[in-house]
């Protein structure tokens, strides 16, 4: 096809410009989000606020991350907390003492997203002949091998070091300087080693945002949305699902494998039992509840799971189960999430479903 | 002949687990069947279900011991483990899943872990407030069925284990005769090839809905009763892990198939009860699920499903 | 036969003088732009398709009726590779495309339309057709990420073509519209549109005007019959329409409990009395 590029370039704008959305829509939320960073270090909360504040940043990559899998591509998966794992024992075992290799964070934040990238083409293989429900499955199967592998392979050659877990994992240096070592001051304004960590992953998080808000407009999201919602329509505009599949995968596993890495190297330790199943729900839920398909749903839905469990702190004992009516709770009044973008096949309806079953009469 | 020996003892084993897992993954089944919505609580209600069986036989043999002939205790506590679970089932799917019937598919499954958490920890304070800790509760089980074995050239197979085996066999022979004999079988069947067309046909769906719920949520009941008397041993966390499996070998026969539930569950407790003596104990979950994702890259549908593809 | 050409300038030839589609076909292309020999599928014990095979010329707009469950769609299907054929071959410009998957059909040119409409519905209407041109655009994970002169090029000039496209076809008004939202008739057109796009070599339409009235099928009729020559592509129609695929083909095929029952002219087939037989004489009513 003889596409005239120069054409469209010059002369008054073609009315098709309207719709397009690439460049717009990706700097702007992510300056949003990297303003309030900026001005939560300004104002410098307590080290508390900022381990809360990190811990956002990290479920907020992973949210985003999971979002393109389940939101974008339709694929749901309840094992994503694997490939979580996998960067953060990446890292974890080649940075620290436990096998005597110390490899440098900045080395290891690609290796560590390349081998999550590399598993999850392996959960995506069997993803490619596996249908919805089944596709679930299959990745909570994958999900349990991994968490299971972690506490298993102590045995009969010391991998992973098992239950214990690994401790003292290298921290990330910039020139010689060493990332939440030491608090550190300019004059009046003093960095703790939290609002170190903060930075860092709030950096990476900013990253994921743009790369998620880029990809949901560019032509491979355009190739996961069309997926979505009819395989077959995909197929005939001559889009490989194979591909789009994998691809998203492997994005998702990425961006969780990169979070994992960072997170190694922020707590300074990793056990088995952070990368079980009900972590993997947390994430979806904060997709969920955020309102599936968007990328400032998924932060909101971050923000929210993060700071429930902290609000009801001194409700200790109830927690879960408060944490628990509030899912349902949310489910029945928001079915679409907080910010559930229109598009997705989520609710399509103006009222809340439940309100809309009642008027119709429940079948 | 030591290989064999353990082999067929594995089976005994297996058998017994994989009735287990048969009976719970019926309920998934059916649900998935009527509703495709995969009931992420329904763990946690086999696991009521045993805490209600231990209530009823603390309750029964506490003080001056009410009822001490063991049959007629077990069939009392099955009774109401399977009432009670059944209600809960019915009563969760009120409130929890029906408002979101025709919303998107992911609401209902985060409203069923919603539920799922809240069960748990609804068990998990109500051990802590009666009895100040929730550590795992031990089952007089020699209440209600002796100690002891049968010796099968060798094989020993335990009374409870023969007693699991037989009372799930029998009930799901019972649920296999319901489905395809009677009036409301004929309508489950009818609403889980197309709820719209079945409630055009003058079939109540919602009351079909119901029921499937109770009759899965019951026969979850029965399983944790069950496992109570033989594991003699059950905690608030149980149903999590039983869920998954018991899930697992839903999809494994093929999710919607009652035969196959049953057959995904043995076929997943036999695996499971082989791994474990034959591999590691430590690997036992891992084997369960590397035939899982095996044999849906194999049989994308389940051994004993259909392929579902998008029509053109 | 003159027709104005796009802002793109795709349609720059015009056919001028050439009387009769088949005149137009180009030098080494009599075997036709799709040609499809024996093609053969069975569902179990059923015989869907059996042996049917059909040539269609350069701009020809080539119809295949047949009455119900005669096998219209599954062929439709085998040509357009969401069914593999048991056996048979399928030829697309002379190459041997019979092996290929739907999504490299559609890539090298050979699109379709469904009989249920199969829309992104949750995309707005130009997304839906820049989707239709997947091809045409560039990028993947990291040129979706970092973009590029290149990848945002080819965005812009998709655009462009989706946004002309939907204005010929009388769309350009709801362009930022979710396509699940527009009505029935215009969602039919914006799956045409979807497929135009793309500029294919062949476009494989599969009841285009079910559940349109009857002045939006004369409209429809017209559109489809102005297509070859306007964006240079061949046809194949499958149809229950009797009067729309008189009033829009060259040449039409009719198939009957999966096998060839006769071909010719729409004229012609439809007086043959096999075909009659077929239909239960509903079909001269209708001429």
């Amino acid at each position: 096809m003889n596409l005239d590029i120069a054409a469209a370039r010059r002369g008054p704008a073609h009315p098709s410009q309207a719709f397009l959305p690439t460049k717009r829509s990706s700097w702007g939320p992510v300056g949003v989000l990297g303003i309030i960073c900026l001005a939560l270090i300004v104002v410098s909360p307590s080290d508390y606020m900022f381990r809360i504040a990190t811990q956002v940043m990290v479920y907020s990559a992973l949210a985003m991350g999971l979002n393109v899998v389940v939101g974008l591509a339709g694929l749901l998966d309840l094992g994503f907390i694997a490939f979580f794992g996998v960067g953060a024992y990446g890292y974890a075992l080649l940075a620290s003492d436990l096998h005597g290799i110390h490899i440098s964070f900045w080395l290891m934040l690609p290796v560590g997203m390349l081998l999550a990238a590399l598993l999850g083409i392996l959960v995506g293989l069997p993803a490619l002949r596996t249908h919805g429900d089944y596709l679930a499955i299959v990745t909570l199967g994958f999900g349990e091998i991994v968490s299971v592998l972690l506490v298993n392979l102590d045995r009969p050659v010391n991998i992973t070091n098992g239950p214990q877990g690994v401790l003292g994992i290298d921290l990330p240096s910039v020139a010689g300087f060493q990332i939440g070592a030491d608090d550190v001051f300019f004059g009046g304004f003093g960095l703790t080693t939290t609002m170190q960590f903060f930075m860092l992953t709030a950096l990476y998080c900013l990253g994921v945002m743009f790369a998620c808000l880029r990809l949901r407009n560019a032509r491979v999201g355009r190739a996961w949305r069309a997926m979505r919602e009819s395989e077959a329509a995909a197929n005939a505009c001559g889009i490989s699902v194979v591909r789009a599949k994998l691809s998203a995968f492997v994005f998702g596993a990425a961006v969780a494998g990169g979070a994992g890495v960072i997170t190694a190297a922020w707590y300074g330790s990793v056990f088995p039992d952070s990368f079980l199943f009900s972590e993997s729900i947390k994430v979806l839920a904060m997709v969920v509840l955020g309102g599936i398909g968007s990328v400032w749903g998924a932060i909101a839905g971050a923000l929210v799971l993060v700071l429930m469990p902290e609000l009801l702190r001194e409700f200790d004992q109830y927690r879960l189960l408060i944490f628990g009516l509030v899912l349902v709770l949310a489910m029945r009044l928001r079915p679409q999430g907080l910010l559930g973008s229109r598009s997705p096949g989520a609710s399509r309806r103006r009222l809340p479903a439940w309100l809309a079953s009642r008027r119709k009469g429940v079948r | 002949m030591d290989v064999l020996h353990s082999l067929s003892q594995q089976v005994v084993y297996g058998l017994a687990l994989g009735s287990v897992y048969a009976m719970i993954a019926l309920g998934y089944s059916m649900v998935y069947g009527v509703l495709e919505f995969i009931n992420f609580s329904h763990g946690e209600v086999f696991m009521v279900g045993a805490f209600v069986s231990l209530l009823t036989l603390t309750a029964l043999t506490g003080v001056g011991g009410l009822l001490t002939f063991g049959p007629l205790l077990l069939l009392v506590m099955l009774l109401l483990a399977m009432l009670a679970s059944g209600v809960l089932g019915v009563a969760v799917e009120r409130f929890a899943y029906r408002p979101l019937r025709k919303s998107s598919r992911l609401a209902p499954l985060i409203s069923a872990i919603g539920v799922s958490l809240v069960l748990q920890n609804v068990v998990m304070l109500l051990q802590v407030r009666f009895q100040g800790d929730s550590r795992p509760q031990s089952v007089p089980a020699a209440e209600v069925v002796p100690i002891g074995q049968w010796d099968v050239f060798g094989v020993r197979i335990s009374y409870t284990a023969a007693l699991v085996f037989g009372v799930s066999i029998v009930l799901m022979l019972a649920l296999s005769a319901l489905v395809s004999r009677s009036t409301l079988g004929r309508s489950m069947r009818a609403t889980a090839q197309d709820a719209e067309v079945a409630g055009l046909m003058g079939i109540n769906v919602s009351g079909v809905v119901t029921r499937t719920f109770f009759i899965g949520s019951a026969l979850a009941g029965a399983a944790g009763c069950l496992v109570a008397l033989y594991y003699t041993q059950i905690d608030y966390a149980m149903g999590f892990s039983a869920g998954i499996k018991a899930f697992t070998a839903a999809v494994l026969g093929g999710i919607g198939s009652i035969r196959g539930a049953m057959a995904g569950g043995l076929v997943l407790g036999l695996t499971e009860a082989l791994a474990a003596t034959f591999l590691s104990a430590a690997y036992k979950d891992l084997i369960a699920f590397v035939l899982l994702v095996a044999v849906l890259a194999l049989r994308p549908a389940g051994l004993f499903g259909r392929k579902v593809l998008e029509r053109v | 036969m003159k027709r104005s050409t796009t802002a793109d300038g795709r349609v720059a030839e015009d056919l001028g003088e050439h009387g009769t589609v088949h005149e137009a076909r180009g030098v080494g292309q009599e075997a036709g732009v799709l040609s499809a020999e024996g093609l053969v599928k069975r569902f179990g014990g059923l015989v869907a398709v059996d042996g049917v095979g059909l040539t269609v010329p350069r701009r020809a707009v080539v119809g295949v009726i047949g009455p119900n469950g005669a096998g219209k769609t599954t062929l439709l299907n085998l040509l357009s590779g969401a069914l593999q054929a048991d056996s048979g071959t399928i030829l697309l410009d002379g190459s041997d495309i019979t092996s290929a998957n739907a999504a490299r059909r559609a890539g090298a040119g050979l699109r379709r339309t469904f009989q249920n409409i199969r829309l992104f519905p949750g995309m707005t209407v130009i997304e839906n057709v820049v989707v239709g041109m997947h091809v045409q655009t560039r990028g993947w994970l990291t040129g979706g990420i970092l973009g590029g002169r290149r990848v945002w090029a080819a965005e812009a000039a998709a655009l462009q073509t989706a946004y002309d496209v939907l204005e010929e076809m009388g769309l350009a008004d709801q362009a930022g519209a979710l396509a699940g939202s527009l009505s029935y008739g215009r969602q039919r057109r914006l799956e045409i549109a979807r497929a135009l796009a793309s500029a294919p070599r062949v476009l494989l339409l599969d009841e285009p005007a079910a559940g349109l009235n009857s002045a939006e099928k004369r409209q429809a009729a017209d559109m489809i019959a102005g297509l070859p020559e306007r964006y240079d592509l061949s046809v194949v129609l499958v149809e229950h329409d009797m009067d729309l695929v008189s009033r829009t083909c060259s040449s039409v095929s009719v198939i009957d409990y999966g096998r060839p029952l006769s071909d010719g002219p729409p004229a012609q087939v439809l007086r043959d009395q096999r075909v009659i037989d077929a239909y239960l004489g509903t079909a001269v009513t209708t001429v």
